[in-house]
Parts: structure tokens; sequence; C-alpha cells
């Protein structure tokens, strides 16, 4: 990977990796923390690193930094969901969105990086398994569940939010 | 792929996870359409899906590096060439001339760039001791390791090797090897005790020994003579207050008296020397003066000199001392 490739790959995932892990670990200075130390680890393996390789690189990377940080102080919980800055979207059930939100943070963190690698980054079962070291058939169990349980929950927050 | 009531869950999910060929999406679909009560199912399952939302994170040039386009080599290249330009010969010598104007600058300006660097007196001072004092316990040290070596290194005085006959004579023709020192008291005890049951004369049997020792002074008492025998065969240790009564009186006689039971007690410890031709006999002596009080003090193969011991103590102490009254000033 060349030193304009690496540039490149800041401008079109930095926003990405800080999304996911913003949206895991709930705390802004934490996650622009990972994502930094995320980028500087490509860029010393960046002679190792293919361009086509370097979103999935970079996921990957976050995501065990972001395991370690979890370990290392439980600050999953900490922050309030309205201290985290949100950009206006093209969400129209405002509402259900919220309860959506908090359902996903209720998840456990495995559930939960599946569902944000899935929507959010658009990853196949067999990527998103390369980046949490899961095979196939594990991310497809772990992420139905984790489904049917945002839909329970949906579903029982739905009355109340209507 | 069939979907019916129990798959359809797992169907769906893949569907919404966009996991399913275009064909199986399409099959998906048409069995929604021919039954419809599950389409409300599938709406739940699609709830579930997070809508797309964008995040800024706000220190991408942070993580920019510079242009690989300029690299190292070419902004050394760069600022030379801009040194030259500015720096021309006619400014070089100015410096110079101004550096020789000078002389004693370039000196100065170093020995102001030095560092202070903790010295050994330094070191010393902050401990609190004086160099000398340092010294002076450094020699002790030596020395006390030195007296130390060459008490462990020096072969023990211990040579009380003898040879000792008693009457059994199952004991009479073994050896005899004891290497071992002689309490005052217990020795002196003894020889009273075999002073009051003295035998002058004894049967001049070949496995007997003799006491007499009427000619023996008193002073013999603190005089201990060792004998030694070595043979080849196995060893009986005989206890030493036995064995130095018996040899004193022995050599006693001998020398002393001289007479027939002397001379048969000699005759019988050839007759047993002739008996057992293999064996070798060396004898040697040593007296020792157990009430001397500057004797030596032996504890096992270590030898402490009581003087110097004492000696050293007390210079040790008093550069403590001195020590800790620097300090205290």
């Amino acid at each position: 990977m060349t030193d304009k490739a690496y540039n490149d790959c800041v401008d079109n995932y930095a926003d990405g990796v800080y999304r996911f892990i913003v949206k895991n670990i709930r705390h802004q200075e934490d996650a622009q923390d990972i994502v930094q130390s995320s980028f500087e680890k490509l860029w010393v393996n960046r002679a190792q690193v293919l361009p086509e390789k370097a979103k999935s690189y970079l996921f990957t990377v976050a995501y065990h930094q972001m395991i370690d940080h979890i370990r290392k102080s439980n600050k999953m919980s900490l922050v309030d969901e309205a201290a985290i800055p949100h950009q206006p979207t093209t969400q129209t059930h405002g509402e259900l969105k919220q309860i959506l939100m908090r359902a996903v943070n209720e998840l456990n963190p495995t559930q939960k990086s599946l569902v944000l690698l899935k929507d959010y980054e658009g990853y196949s079962y067999q990527e998103i398994g390369e980046i949490m070291n899961l095979s196939e058939s594990q991310v497809k169990v772990y992420l139905h569940r984790a489904r049917i349980i945002l839909k329970n929950k949906l579903s029982a927050f739905a009355p109340t939010a209507s | 792929m069939q979907i019916n009531a129990s798959t359809y869950e797992t169907i769906f999910l893949l569907y919404i996870d966009n996991e399913l060929s275009q064909k199986e999406r399409l099959e998906v679909e048409l069995w929604m359409a021919e039954h419809p009560s599950y389409a409300l199912r599938m709406e739940e399952l699609k709830a579930t899906v997070l809508a797309p939302e964008t995040m800024q994170f706000g220190w991408k040039a942070n993580l920019k590096k510079i242009d690989a386009d300029i690299s190292k080599e070419v902004l050394e290249e760069e600022m030379i060439e801009d040194l030259e330009t500015i720096w021309t010969k006619e400014y070089t010598s100015l410096l110079t001339q101004d550096m020789q104007a000078i002389p004693g600058l370039s000196t100065q300006f170093k020995n102001s760039l030095k560092k202070e660097t903790t010295s050994k007196v330094g070191l010393v001072k902050a401990f609190g001791f004086s160099q000398n004092k340092f010294t002076y316990t450094a020699v002790a040290a030596m020395l006390l390791l030195f007296i130390g070596y060459k008490q462990l290194t020096t072969p023990t005085d211990l040579k009380t090797v003898a040879a000792v006959k008693t009457p059994s004579a199952q004991a009479l023709s073994k050896e005899v090897l004891v290497q071992q020192f002689i309490p005052n008291q217990k020795t002196n005890d003894n020889l009273k005790n075999s002073n009051k049951n003295q035998s002058a004369i004894q049967e001049p049997n070949a496995n007997s020994i003799v006491h007499a020792n009427q000619d023996i002074p008193e002073s013999a008492s603190n005089v201990v003579a060792v004998q030694s025998l070595e043979k080849n065969e196995s060893s009986t240790i005989v206890s030493p207050i036995e064995m130095n009564v018996t040899t004193n009186n022995t050599t006693a006689l001998s020398e002393k008296t001289g007479n027939s039971l002397s001379s048969s007690s000699t005759i019988a410890l050839d007759a047993e020397e002739e008996s057992a031709p293999d064996t070798k006999m060396a004898t040697s002596y040593e007296f020792i003066d157990t009430e001397d009080p500057d004797r030596t003090i032996l504890i096992a193969n270590f030898e402490i000199d009581g003087n110097r011991l004492r000696g050293l103590k007390r210079k040790v102490t008093s550069l403590f001392k001195n020590n800790k009254s620097d300090k205290n000033k």
C-alpha cells in the first residue's frame, strides 16, 4: 500500500470505523483513540496490507482493540446515549429508531458488533467472521439470535412508542 | 430452498441480511405473495435492521501522513543546497576570524556545556563516609577475608591419631584412628582415676597395656601424647581419655623405668607388628598445652584467633562510631 492509498483509506474508512467503535463502546474519546491506534497500525504495516483489504484490516484491528478496551474498563454503559452527537439521518421514524438503538445497546458485545457490522458496513457473514474471528455459521446463528431479541424488544416497546 | 412454517424465519433473516441469491430472493417474495399472513412477520424482522447513519470523525487530518512524493532524501538535498547558498565562503572566513579573536571562547564554551558528574568522593560523602575511613573499612574487610581464607585453606592441627590397645583381644588386632580433642577436665579426672586404680605390674601379655603412672609427674596430665598408627584394615575409635592415659603410661614406663615389664610390653607390640607385616606404622607426637590462656581455639576445621578478631572488631566499631559523630556534625 502506498502512502497515497493510506491517505485514501483515512478519507474513506475513518468515519465508518469511528461509528462502529463509538456505537459499541459509547465513549467518544476512547473511540477516537481506538481509531487513531488502528490507523497507526495500518500505517506501520502498510507494506503488508493490500489496498482492497485495508477496510477489513482496519475493522479487524479496531474490533480487537475495542474488545481489549472493554475488558480493561467496563465503560459500556457509563455514558448516556444523549451525550453522543448524532448527525441528522434519513430515518423518518425517529422514536422507533431510538427504541431500536436502546435495544441494540442491550445486546451483548458480540451480538452488537455483528448487527453494527452487518447493518452499517454491509459486510457479508464471511467477512464479519474474518473480522471477529468467528466461523460463518457462528455469525449466522449469533446474528439471527440478535435479530430475534431485537424483534421481541421492539414488539414490546412498539405500543408505548406509538 | 423450501419455505414452510418451520423454516420461514431463518430464510427471512437471510433475506433481510442480503445473504440470499437473486433467485432465492424471488422465491421468498413469491412465497410471501402466496402467504400474506407472513408479510407482517417479515416487516417485524425488517424493523430490526439499523438505518444508515453518518458519523464524522473529526481527526482525519491528524491521521494523514505527509505526501510520499517528498522523500527524506529529497528534503535533505534541498536543505543542503539552501545552506550552500547562504553559508558562503566569506561568511565562513568571518566566523573563523571571530573565533580566533577570542581564543578562550571555545574552551570556556565547552566547559559551560559540561554537566557535573558525581565523583567517588561525592558518593562517599553522600553515604556519610570520609574517604580515609572508607579505605580503612575496606582494608579491614579485606584482612578479614584473607584470614578467613587462610584458615580454611591451611591444614588443621588436629593430628590426634592414636593407636590404642584395649585389653580386649578383638580391638587389638584392629587399626585405631582417632581425630579429636581432649577436654581438660575429663583428662585430669580420668588420670586421677587411673592413679587410684593403678596396677603397677601386670602380666607381660602381648595383648595387654601396662598402667604404671607413679613415675609420671602431675604436670603430665596437661600434656597429651598422641600416637598414630596407620594400618590397612578397618579402624576402631576408642575414647580419647583412655587412649591418653595408656599412651602416657607406656611412654613413661619405657623411658624412665626401663624394667622388664616395659620391655616385655614393647616386645609384645613388636610381636604384633611382626604378625601383621603388611601394615605400615607411623608414630607422631604432638604436645598441646590445654591450660594456656592464649591457646588457639579450634572449632571444627575453622580457626579463629581471638586477639586478632578482637583487634579487628575494635577497629571497625571505632570507624563506625567516628562516622556517626561525623554525620551528627
